[in-house]
């Protein structure tokens, strides 16, 4: 499968890096203890070995053809729309980030049913924010224009 | 009699009524959890943990510790018995280890029966973790107390017999189960090294200076792994559920029944302490057991009792098992008790057989509310049977986008930061990929809070021995450990191979 290829090329090429990597770690301060460096050496190297073992093995196999009838573009969108509510949770607080998030969330699954798909989003950002900051007193990031 | 003193000593702690409380909103929460479409225990478990330790952030510490162990066990029991709600009224297994309760379960469920399944499922889970409890009441001190004899090699060896020991059993492929390990590992040595102060792979970003998160990484790759792949392959649990009907089972039901749920407790009792076995496969060999066993052979498949009883009690027994190594020797056996282990190790709780005598307090509380939480279920499903059959109708719409949203909430309350809210998004990707193609996310996981102790007994071994590697093989205990693991992983490659010759052949 081509997955295979690429992820043990992948593997193969971390582990090389990490290999030269450990290289530059301190080795230990006395002579018969392992210090920092070995570990991550050992394990880059038997990165290495695993990967390519792989990728004889995925070589091998044929990569079957056809594909299924995925959703690949509704989990790109959704992935998007996680990042900008992850970078937006900051600067636009809990409340309104994450009731934005839904609303295009909910609408990302499936269109229509504004109304429903606002009061859920409401209730659940609303909700999660005084049970957890004004009950609980934990720490969320507060509506942008001052509590 | 100790372990009764001890028993005695565990229930004052567990059934406080703020512990009752945890252990009933732990079992809720689980149960509901574990009936949504899409999340199974491991996922369920990891998405807990930041709503447990929020939870339970007003009380003193040590408290602190105690409840979110009781609550995130009741999470644990309770995800394990949704999984099988979801097996009978429509079909679809909520985790791999109710994949044989559908067998048996779903077909009762067509001839109207669907309530007398669940009930039986919710009787064989409780007296399976019942049977498990009173295993682990008397095994656990002695086996900590001959643990606590190890030394630092002995502890190595046996770390990584548990890491072969999962890694061997999960997945179709041992090479990726392997590459997974190494990366964990890998991961795991990001960070301050504690010994030497040296910082590793942390390349300028203070927040990696503690390591990489566990419980960020556990929700990423768990929760948010598997609700991508619901996304993309549209596995939304369709289909109407069946209506329960009477949830009281007749005389001849228990009659047929009692003999295969006290087999399955016990066949995965024994087999959740081995690790890596799991729930799947042990609930596998219960059904096919009472299969051989049974006088109407005939019948299983086409809605036998017996075929729902033995499985879900093996599954349930095998929890309670597996909770053996990991509280004894620090060794979580299967994928759902490794994400517990990192749990506890949150709570500044380190599993192993020093625990029993530092923090008494922390496993006879724990071990106490296994049969509370027990008798919970019992109490808590029976009636609430036909809620949770609601729960399953949730339209993935609002319930995919919801756990999402939880997710985000649970990482950034715990870690107060943008960076582990961006680890976890690219580690749910990562995970999905890797999930779809056979590579396996449990082992790495394990590996990842296996890593620091596997390296800090490596060294203080390597300090002790002056160097000297060869005392890994010639300290018996240690030697035994490492001759296990290397037949764990070495023996299902030789039958493989063997397979492939006799292939050969006879084609």
């Amino acid at each position: 499968m081509g997955f295979d290829r690429y992820a043990s090329i992948l593997f193969i090429a971390l582990g090389v890096a990490l290999f030269f990597y450990s290289q530059t770690l301190t080795s230990s301060f006395t002579g018969t203890s392992i210090g920092p460096k070995e570990l991550p050496l050992f394990l880059a190297v038997a990165l290495v070995i695993t990967a390519v073992i792989n990728l004889v093995a995925a070589l091998r196999v044929k990569s079957p053809g056809g594909k299924k009838g995925l959703d690949n573009w509704k989990f790109l969108i959704m992935v998007g729309l996680l990042l900008l509510y992850v970078f937006l949770l900051e600067p636009l607080g809990y409340v309104i980030s994450t009731f934005l998030f839904l609303m295009a969330a909910f609408q990302t699954m499936e269109r229509g049913g504004y109304l429903k798909s606002a009061l859920i989003a409401g209730a659940f950002s609303g909700g999660i924010y005084l049970l957890y900051v004004k009950v609980a007193l934990g720490v969320l990031p507060g509506l942008p224009f001052g509590d | 009699m100790d372990a009764l003193q001890y028993l005695a000593q565990g229930l004052g702690i567990a059934l406080q009524p703020i512990n009752i409380l945890f252990a009933f909103i732990g079992c809720l929460l689980g149960t509901l959890v574990g009936v949504l479409p899409g999340i199974g225990p491991i996922s369920g478990v990891a998405l807990l943990i930041p709503v447990t330790a929020t939870m339970t952030s007003g009380l003193p510490q040590a408290d602190a510790a105690t409840s979110s162990i009781i609550l995130l066990a009741g999470v644990y029991y309770g995800a394990m018995y949704g999984g099988s709600t979801t097996a009978i009224l429509i079909n679809t297994p909520g985790e791999n280890s109710s994949v044989c309760t559908c067998l048996d379960g779903y077909q009762m469920a067509k001839q109207g029966r669907a309530g007398v399944a669940l009930a039986i499922c919710a009787i064989a889970s409780f007296v399976a973790g019942i049977i498990a409890t009173i295993g682990l009441l008397f095994m656990a001190k002695p086996l900590a107390e001959v643990a606590l004899r190890f030394g630092p090699a002995d502890q190595f060896s046996l770390m990584i017999l548990g890491l072969c020991a999962l890694s061997s059993l999960a997945g179709k492929s041992q090479v990726k189960a392997f590459i997974m390990t190494i990366l964990g590992l890998i991961l795991a040595t990001v960070g301050v090294d504690p010994i030497s102060g040296v910082a590793r792979m942390t390349f300028g970003y203070p927040e990696l200076y503690s390591g990489i998160e566990f419980l960020t990484l556990a929700v990423g790759m768990f929760a948010l792994g598997e609700v991508f792949k619901t996304i993309i392959t549209r596995d939304y649990a369709e289909g109407e559920p069946i209506r329960v009907g009477s949830i009281i089972p007749s005389k001849q039901d228990m009659k047929d029944s009692w003999a295969s749920i006290l087999r399955g407790s016990a066949l995965g009792f024994f087999q959740g302490l081995i690790p890596g076995c799991g729930a799947t496969l042990c609930s596998f060999m219960a059904y096919t057991t009472e299969k051989k066993f049974s006088k109407n052979r005939a019948n299983f498949g086409k809605g036998a009792i017996q075929g729902v009883a033995a499985p879900e009690a093996a599954n349930n027994g095998a929890a309670g098992g597996a909770m053996i190594p990991l509280l004894t020797l620090g060794i979580p056996g299967t994928g759902t008790t490794a994400v517990l282990m990192g749990a506890l190790i949150m709570f500044n709780i380190t599993p192993g057989p020093l625990l029993f005598q530092e923090r008494p307090q922390v496993v006879w509380g724990l071990i106490a509310s296994m049969i509370v939480g027990n008798v919970m279920l019992l109490i808590l499903n029976l009636p609430l049977v036909k809620v949770f059959a609601k729960v399953i109708e949730t339209p993935p719409k609002y319930l995919i986008p919801g756990i999402l949203a939880i997710s985000v909430f649970g990482v950034y309350a715990v870690q107060l930061s943008l960076f582990n809210l961006l680890l976890m998004v690219g580690s749910g990707v990562a995970a999905y990929y890797l999930a779809k193609n056979d590579y396996p996310i449990a082992p790495l996981v394990l590996s990842l809070i296996l890593g620091p102790m596997i390296e800090n007994n490596l060294r203080r071994a390597v300090n002790l021995y002056n160097g000297d590697y060869s005392r890994f093989l010639t300290e018996p205990i240690s030697l035994t450990f490492l001759v296990i693991a290397v037949l764990w992983v070495a023996i299902p490659q030789v039958m493989k191979l063997r397979g492939r010759r006799l292939e050969e052949v006879i084609g």
